[in-house]
């Protein structure tokens, strides 16, 4: 019998109301599929009830003021239009330094590079996001990012990826990170 | 990777149930099969979830060698109500089944396993809802997560999609020793490597 590579893992889910559904689903079971425990982590008082961008129903576990960055082995932010939302608050920005400051894989779909830039994270590291995320980041931080023209970049901790049709190659990469 | 030389049919139609269909369609893909959008005969190429997300159907039942798949994925919604109306998809279904290929439901993807006439005397799972027309088909119904009996694999709604992709992949790799020598199929230790 195969083994489940993340058995025992807690891994951090970090969005809100407006996610983009298949990008936070799809890590959802896939991780739940090797094992792992998710918590869903949002900038509101929890739990509560929010809805994706097709109105999938999503339970959060816990507010960025609440979570600790210690009691996870990796963070996940997928896109839509939460990040948006979630990058203009100051608990949020604090508990994704973390996991950079503790050296834990951070994976970050499409729009989830928002909230990165945002705290300050993304200098001179090697990326990718689609033209309007990237024009998104320029327009408000000094930050160099190197853009690379692939689905997905792995650069240490950080793993980027910028489109939905990517999830596969992105969740092997995610949980190749976590030693699966 | 896991599912090499694998090809494995994802059965669609319109009001499909997104994640159901998604979820399993990329799993596959990660796991490195050949995936293919088996649609019935009738409809547009592109269909939509029950949410909106639009899909498009690769190819249709009636156009199609069921010897040429190892697999079949049926996702839920309200979709499986009209693949059983397609007397192609279920000579599909029923060929794939016979055969001792991975046959999986999900939610309301059980119709297509009745009307396939494949769940009569089977251990089987689906949505509450349709558990009656389960029951009354012949199936020995259980409320499981994942129900494997035999190559038919079945699961109750979104929620269980982790175990039922799990079941999914671990019925390929035991698949492919009764078809293939072992060193063509992935061993224990060659999918902790990864």
């Amino acid at each position: 019998m195969e083994e489940m590579k993340l058995k025992g893992k807690k891994i951090a889910i970090l969005t809100s109301e407006m996610y983009e559904d298949l990008e936070l689903w799809y890590p959802y079971f896939r991780l739940q599929e090797e094992g792992a425990k998710i918590e869903i982590i949002s900038m509101l008082e929890s739990p509560l009830d929010i809805l994706g961008r097709h109105y999938y129903l999503l339970k959060t576990d816990k507010s960025a003021k609440e979570a600790r960055a210690e009691d996870y082995a990796a963070l996940i932010i997928p896109g839509g239009y939460a990040p948006d939302l979630l990058r203009r608050n100051e608990d949020v920005l604090q508990f994704v330094s973390k996991f950079f400051q503790q050296k834990k894989p951070v994976g970050a779909e499409c729009q989830g590079l928002l909230v990165l830039a945002a705290a300050n994270l993304l200098e001179a590291r090697k990326a990718t996001a689609k033209a309007n995320v990237q024009e998104e980041i320029k327009k408000y931080s000094r930050e160099k990012v190197q853009w690379q023209d692939r689905d997905v970049v792995v650069d240490g901790n950080l793993i980027t990826s910028r489109t939905k049709h990517a999830l596969p190659t992105f969740s092997r990469e995610l949980i190749k990170s976590l030693g699966g | 990777m896991e599912l090499e030389h694998q090809r494995i049919a994802i059965l669609m139609a319109d009001r499909y149930e997104e994640l159901e269909f998604w979820y399993p369609y990329y799993r596959m893909k990660e796991a490195g099969a050949e995936v293919v959008v088996l649609g019935p005969g009738f409809g547009p190429e592109e269909v939509h979830g029950k949410h909106g997300y639009p899909a498009r159907i690769e190819a249709r039942a009636r156009d199609v060698k069921p010897e040429d798949f190892d697999a079949v994925i049926i996702p839920g919604g309200y979709a499986p109500d009209l693949l059983r109306r397609d007397a192609d998809i279920l000579g599909f279904v029923r060929a794939l089944a016979e055969a001792g290929a991975p046959t999986a439901a999900i939610c309301h993807a059980g119709w297509v396993l009745i009307s396939a006439g494949v769940i009569r005397g089977k251990r089987a799972t689906s949505f509450y809802s349709i558990r009656d027309d389960m029951v009354n088909a012949g199936a020995d119904w259980r409320d499981e997560e994942v129900v494997v009996d035999g190559n038919i694999i079945t699961s109750r709604e979104a929620a269980d999609l982790p175990a039922f992709c799990r079941e999914i992949i671990r019925a390929l790799r035991r698949a492919c020793r009764q078809k293939l020598p072992e060193i063509f199929c992935p061993t224990i230790e060659s999918t902790k490597d990864q």
